[in-house]
């Protein structure tokens, strides 16, 4: 059987992404650019005497009611990745082709939607539907089919006649590089039967074997693998009850079931999971959905049962559940690892035990660590983030002497001091007088001017021994109350 | 009565892409707040002193110039000239830093800066956090630099608020007493108002190429690097009052010099030995006009000649015209086509040396617009040479100097 290859030319890719996004560019010329050394180029451009390649500012002067994207290469090879998917509603075999293309091997499958015409005109329409600008061509190998969408749209070249229909082909939609077609047009080969003509030693030794790569693909010499998306693994695994279930210990007994299932599934991959999500069914249809999260990914059955224990008392059961279904919703890589008979392995372990702990103290409290952050403004100098974040020291961080904590809500003191700036003296905390046996500062802060408390007042920390034994860090803000006297406040206790 | 303070080692924003206020701001904030004089130092530079002067002459703030050296071991002094000649020392020290380095940069060694530093006042700047090798070095250059200095060397300190500065005066202080040093307070100056605390992460941005988002702690972390009260550094320094009182003595020993010394120095090659520039003026005048009119000079020629000789007398302008003829003879010599304009076409002086070509005596021009009792500099004389060997005259002059007649041609 010759195969059959439908392969569909997405001109406008990165600027129809934008307009599905924003629907506000509608009706209004759009390019995205990129930098291509220190010029800045368009890469994709629709509009009046607009093209990909010329220079930011010439387009401007051009089209003064341009509007500019920066180019978002890999949103644009996700969206791509996606249209296959999509299309694999046709085919089995559907390939991303480049950055602006798709193939899709249809060789059997055009009687299942009415001949290859019709299949060609469905997967069109429905591009066009969701906005996207698409030529196509049929074709009996994919750089042939590629190579006439770009010249022609709605070609189908009858099985056998691929090299008259790519004789006439412009040299340029082989998508060589821009010097080898220049380099081939001086030498008067303008399409590609010319180019065929031509005896292959010399041209392999002027123009490198990719030139004759792609003519014996388009020519159908030699035909290339398409390499097919595959939809993403789903970890899904069901179970269908003949009696509906209620008691604690039946759930428990399916979920050891699912789980066990699972885990081999996500063993089989390689991966482990991050988020699971169990559903079950009542008899009365109501779907009841339990979910739980890992700080590291994970697929051992004891830990991920203990995750679930606590939650599974939330299901209410009623009448009884009649299915159930645990799903791995996000996962990702995680390797097996070589287990030692004793001893060094213990470091490994340690750290596998301190994720295990972390997950299961997450299912009652919020567990984050510290990231150090790069501001002399004391709420900005860390923040918390997930537990297993790497954390990057920004150079010389910690050099002042802060408190370990500071308050999340700093404590209004009564402050004796000398005016107008003088260090605290005594002080009232905690509904005791204390007196100050020494005071260092100020450490004069100020809000980050180019931040959002810019127009906040500007504080003087002293660090505070009192003769009663607390260590204070405490501040006067240099904007007084509305009674004229100074504002202290305690922010935190020092070590 | 607030104590006496002057702010002396301010950077203006000729210490590039640091300083964030012009000289003459720094000159008036320092005026409106009291102080009894001000002092720019920029960062290996003169640039800055300039203005800060013309602004301090019409406010009748007392200014001493003075130059940040930063050298290339780490170390910061604060230097300020006490007469002519010291001040020449810290320019010649400058420069050789500069043309040694590459453009922008300066590189100047201690041996170089102990070589120049005779009649200075000398301030040692402290870093963030004063170590033993910094109280090593007070300790070696207040030995060292003593017999040299005009005032005993200086350990200078500074408030930042940064919450280490009373510790850090103490230390200093320590460290100062043990070397031989005195502790001179400053105010680490980078902008005249602390509104330009914006201005300065703006700078330091640029300096360091990142955005103002991410500078993080290499920002500002207060404005506290403007010019200070009188008062107010009296409270910072209350412990130290000597300090204060120590820029009152650097501020009267920098006086000693004021930039409004400076004038022209014209080379000594163009002199006749043993005469004055005004006799030999005055005898080449007469001689070439003699030449140039072999029946006898013109009664109004002379009449002119006379008078234009005693007002350049009178103004001291004599060596001025002697390096202009030295330069337009140059470039005759060597065939270089050269002809002067402008004002200098009203001077008889000028026609008669061949420096211009109009005949004044025709066209009956005022003397008195070129040159003029009235005006406090010399006269412009614009010469213009032939466009493409004018780079020859310039590089004559930057390799032999205004003695040309004596090396290259007579």
């Amino acid at each position: 059987v010759a195969r059959r290859i439908l392969a569909l030319w997405l001109p406008q890719l990165p600027t129809d992404r934008l307009r599905r996004l924003e629907p506000a560019l509608r009706g209004v010329p759009l390019a995205t650019w990129g930098s291509c050394g220190n010029r800045r180029l368009l890469l994709a451009a629709d509009g009046p005497a607009l093209f990909a390649g010329q220079a930011l500012a010439d387009a401007q002067a051009i089209c003064p009611g341009l509007v500019l994207r920066p180019a978002d290469p890999q949103a644009e090879a996700e969206l791509l990745e996606r249209l296959a998917l999509w299309c694999l509603r046709w085919t089995p075999l559907a390939a991303v082709d480049g950055t602006d293309g798709l193939l899709l091997e249809i060789t059997g499958c055009a009687e299942l939607f009415g001949g290859e015409a019709a299949l060609l005109q469905q997967a069109c329409a429905g591009l066009r539907r969701a906005g996207f600008a698409v030529r196509a061509a049929l074709a009996g190998t994919a750089e042939a089919a590629a190579a006439l969408a770009r010249v022609s749209d709605g070609l189908i070249v009858p099985p056998g006649e691929d090299l008259a229909a790519v004789r006439p082909l412009p040299l340029a939609t082989l998508r060589l590089p821009p010097d080898v077609v220049s380099g081939l047009s001086r030498l008067g080969l303008q399409t590609v039967g010319d180019a065929l003509r031509q005896p292959r030693g010399p041209l392999a030794r002027r123009f490198g074997q990719g030139l004759l790569n792609a003519l014996d693909g388009v020519s159908g010499m030699r035909s290339r693998p398409v390499r097919p998306v595959r939809e993403p693994a789903g970890f899904l695994v069901l179970r269908d009850l003949l009696e509906p279930i209620f008691t604690r210990p039946a759930i428990e007994h399916v979920l050891e079931h699912l789980l066990v299932a699972l885990c081999q599934q996500l063993l089989d991959v390689g991966r482990g999971a991050r988020r699971l999500t169990l559903r079950a069914w009542r008899v009365d249809g109501a779907v009841q959905e339990l979910a739980i999260g890992t700080g590291a990914a994970a697929r051992e059955l004891a830990h991920l049962r203990r995750l679930f224990a606590e939650p599974l008392g939330t299901l209410e059961p009623d009448l009884g559940f009649e299915r159930f279904s645990l799903e791995a919703s996000r996962t990702e890589p995680l390797e097996g690892v070589q287990a030692v008979i004793r001893g060094e392995g213990e470091a490994g372990a340690a750290a596998s035990g301190l994720a295990a702990l972390i997950d299961r103290l997450s299912q009652r409290l919020e567990v984050h660590r510290l990231q150090p952050l790069d501001s002399h403004w004391p709420e900005y100098a860390a923040a918390p983030v997930a537990p297993f974040e790497t954390i990057a020291v920004p150079a010389g961080w910690g050099g002042e002497p802060r408190p370990p904590r500071l308050l999340a809500q700093p404590i209004p003191l009564a402050v004796t001091a000398l005016a107008p700036d003088g260090p605290p003296a005594q002080l009232r905390y905690g509904g005791r007088s204390h007196r100050v046996l020494w005071a260092v500062g100020p450490e004069r802060l100020e809000p980050e001017w180019w931040g959002a408390d810019a127009g906040r007042p500007a504080r003087d920390y002293y660090r505070v021994q009192t003769a009663e034994g607390p260590r204070l860090w405490i501040c006067r803000l240099l904007e007084p109350g509305m009674d004229g006297a100074p504002r202290w406040f305690l922010h935190g206790e020092l070590a | 009565v607030p104590p006496g303070y002057a702010e002396l080692g301010a950077r203006s924003n000729f210490s590039l892409l640091d300083g964030a206020s012009h000289p003459a701001e720094l000159v008036a904030e320092a005026r409106a707040l009291g102080h009894a004089g001000i002092g720019i130092c920029d960062t290996n530079s003169l640039a800055g002193v300039v203005r800060g002067h013309v602004a301090a002459r019409e406010l009748g703030l007392p200014f001493v110039v003075g130059a940040r050296l930063l050298l290339a071991n780490g170390a910061e002094y604060l230097a300020w000239p006490t007469d002519r000649a010291s001040y020449g020392r810290l320019t010649t020290l400058l420069s050789r830093g500069r043309m040694r380095a590459p453009k922008g940069e300066c590189a100047i060694t201690r041996a170089e800066l102990t070589e120049h530093a005779a009649g200075w006042c000398l301030a040692l700047m402290p870093p963030l956090r004063p170590s033993p090798d910094f109280a090593g070095r007070l300790q070696q250059d207040a030995a060292e630099l003593r017999p040299q200095l005009a005032l005993p060397l200086f350990c200078g300190a500074w408030c930042r608020l940064d919450g280490q500065d009373q510790p850090r005066l103490d230390r200093l202080a320590g460290m100062a007493e043990t070397a031989g040093a005195e502790l001179l307070a400053a105010g680490d100056v980078r902008y005249h108002h602390r509104d330009r605390r914006r201005l300065a992460d703006v700078l330091t941005a640029i300096r360091l190429g990142r955005t103002v988002e991410t500078l993080g702690r290499a920002a500002e972390r207060n404005g506290e690097r403007a010019l200070r009260s009188p008062a107010r550094m009296a409270r910072l320094f209350a412990r130290h009052p000597a300090a204060l009182a120590n820029t009152l003595r650097v501020l009267e020993a920098g006086s000693g010099f004021s930039l409004a010394e400076l004038r022209h120095e014209y080379p000594d090659e163009i002199l006749e030995p043993g005469r004055t520039p005004q006799e030999t003026l005055t005898d080449r005048v007469w001689a070439v006009a003699r030449e140039r009119w072999p029946g006898g000079v013109p009664e109004n020629i002379q009449r002119r000649i006379h008078h234009e000789l005693g007002l350049i007398a009178q103004l001291g302008y004599a060596a001025y015209f002697l390096t202009v003829h030295e330069i337009v003879r140059f470039a005759r010599h060597r065939g270089i086509l050269c002809q002067g304009r402008g004002s200098a076409a009203n001077s008889t002086c000028c026609y008669v040396l061949g420096i211009t070509a109009v005949d004044p005596s025709k066209h009956d021009l005022l003397f008195e617009r070129f040159v003029s009792a009235n005006r406090r500099e010399p006269p412009d004389i614009d010469v213009d040479f032939e466009h493409e060997r004018r780079e020859e005259v310039l590089s004559a002059l930057a390799s032999d100097g205004p003695g040309l007649a004596r090396r290259g041609w007579s």
